[in-house]
């Protein structure tokens, strides 16, 4: 299958760390593809190298159509009701009724019903961060990238919601960058985990393993064990 | 901070400081032609008022000052909208918006004498001279944009009306806000000394020039009061027009 999201041989440094180098990846329509690995490892400079907000310096990244993200802080117009910020990136020729229909199904499901009318400033950071994320959900484009989605969710809330997302991502091309396994092996169908730098080449037969959660735990569990 | 009525107490008291000292020095002066008294420019007003040709003044002159604002609002916003994001714009803007602002006043009005009609002229002149200052404020709030909602826009490729009316415009209300409080009542300045110069049939700075030819300084002690009460007058209204539809979009 065509991939949605590709980077081609990209390489990408600040200063003196290299972060990538030839670093291949792509996702195909209809597969979640989690980053994992410890902070400073690179996992949002890859998600921004996909999304062009940052360049890389070497090789080409890119998204095929339009996609929506969801930032590690919520990022809602302060003048605009959770209702409004979640419909802000649906496309306007959708007949309005259908969209506000669409919206409330969204916002009840991630449990901001009693808020739709309410304003950013008067909600939780925990409900800024669903009602981005019901943003990013509603548009109706084929890539999503999600930086770290869940992280300021209380427990309930999070298990409650990674219940609802697989139904949610069906059909999209998705990465989602997260430190918390529970979430990746829940979501992914594929994990890319990152070491920290430095690391010359990033793919599979280096530091950096790609494969299912499984098999990334029982490398992991392999390697511990000295023979 | 103090309490309302006590900003109030040393406003009233600071005013009624400067009557006294206003009286006080026309006493001593002595002579009204060279500073009247403050009842006499206060009678005098009241005469003014009840003329039908003040109100007449008074609305061409307001009629000016409102028109060229906001033909100066609408043309600030398109242009520092575009040179706010574009930089090339910015610089290609930059050196005509520094000649307005270091144009001395009086030349430009001279010059607009002599090339338009005294109605056209005092426009022209309050464009001018108001423009840059609504202009950069306009630049500024552009530039203060929150750049994670820009990034927020340009990612999910919102389309530009939306962004502007939306976005763009709404974060600009305080920035918009500031300049209009300053470009009114310079707007109300510029348009009377231009008047001054130009001569219209009708306004304010007409009966000023006409008060000056026959050396009645009460009658313009008592125009520059009114100007003060109508400035203070059109601040207020905009004060109670922001708090009344200033908090919804």
């Amino acid at each position: 299958m065509m991939p949605v999201i590709r980077l081609e041989g990209v390489g990408k440094r600040f200063g003196e760390t290299v972060l990538f180098e030839k670093l291949d990846f792509s996702v195909p329509a209809g597969s979640v593809t989690c980053l994992l690995g410890p902070s400073g490892c690179g996992k949002t400079t890859m998600l921004n190298l996909m999304a062009g907000l940052t360049p890389p310096d070497t090789g080409k990244a890119d998204i095929r159509g339009r996609f929506s993200f969801v930032f590690q802080d919520a990022r809602l117009l302060p003048w605009e009701t959770v209702r409004e910020n979640a419909l802000y990136a649906m496309d306007s020729h959708i007949h309005k009724q259908e969209r506000l229909e669409r919206a409330d199904t969204m916002l009840n499901l991630l449990e901001l019903k009693n808020a739709v009318h309410l304003l950013p400033g008067q909600i939780s950071g925990g409900m800024a961060r669903r009602t981005a994320l019901a943003r990013a959900l509603l548009a109706p484009h084929e890539a999503l990238l999600l930086d770290e989605p869940l992280s300021s969710l209380d427990p309930d809330m999070r298990t409650r919601i990674i219940e609802l997302l697989p139904e949610m991502l069906k059909g999209k091309a998705v990465v989602l960058v997260t430190h918390d396994y529970v979430t990746a092996a829940a979501l992914s169908d594929r994990v890319f985990r990152l070491t920290l730098p430095p690391v010359v080449i990033r793919s599979v037969d280096n530091n950096d393993l790609e494969g299912t959660l499984d098999q990334i735990e029982r490398i992991d569990r392999e390697r511990s064990t000295p023979d | 901070m103090i309490s309302t009525s006590r900003k109030r107490l040393w406003v009233a008291g600071s005013s009624l400081l400067a009557v006294l000292i206003w009286k006080l020095a026309s006493r001593i002066v002595a002579r009204e032609i060279i500073l009247p008294s403050p009842e006499s420019t206060v009678f005098y007003l009241a005469g003014l008022l009840g003329e039908g040709e003040t109100w007449i003044a008074v609305g061409s002159t307001l009629r000016r000052v409102l028109f060229s604002f906001l033909m100066n609002i609408m043309f600030a916003l398109v242009s520092g909208v575009a040179s706010g994001f574009s930089s090339r714009i910015y610089y290609a803007l930059k050196p005509v918006i520094t000649v307005m602002k270091a144009v001395p006043t009086m030349g430009v009005i001279l010059l607009s004498l002599i090339w338009f009609n005294s109605e056209t002229a005092v426009v022209f002149v309050c464009t001018l001279i108001v423009f840059p200052v609504l202009y950069s404020s306009v630049v500024t709030g552009i530039r203060h944009l929150d750049e994670g909602l820009l990034e927020m826009h340009r990612v999910f490729r919102i389309r530009w009306p939306r962004t502007l009316i939306r976005f763009v415009f709404p974060s600009l209300r305080p920035y918009l806000i500031a300049g209009v409080m300053s470009g009114l009542g310079l707007s109300m300045k510029v348009i009377i000394a231009a008047e001054v110069l130009s001569q219209p049939k009708t306004g304010i700075g007409t009966m000023f020039q006409i008060e000056r030819a026959r050396l009645n300084t009460t009658g313009v002690f008592a125009w520059s009061l009114l100007v003060i009460i109508l400035t203070a007058g059109l601040d207020v209204l905009f004060a109670v027009l922001r708090k009344r539809y200033g908090e919804k979009r």
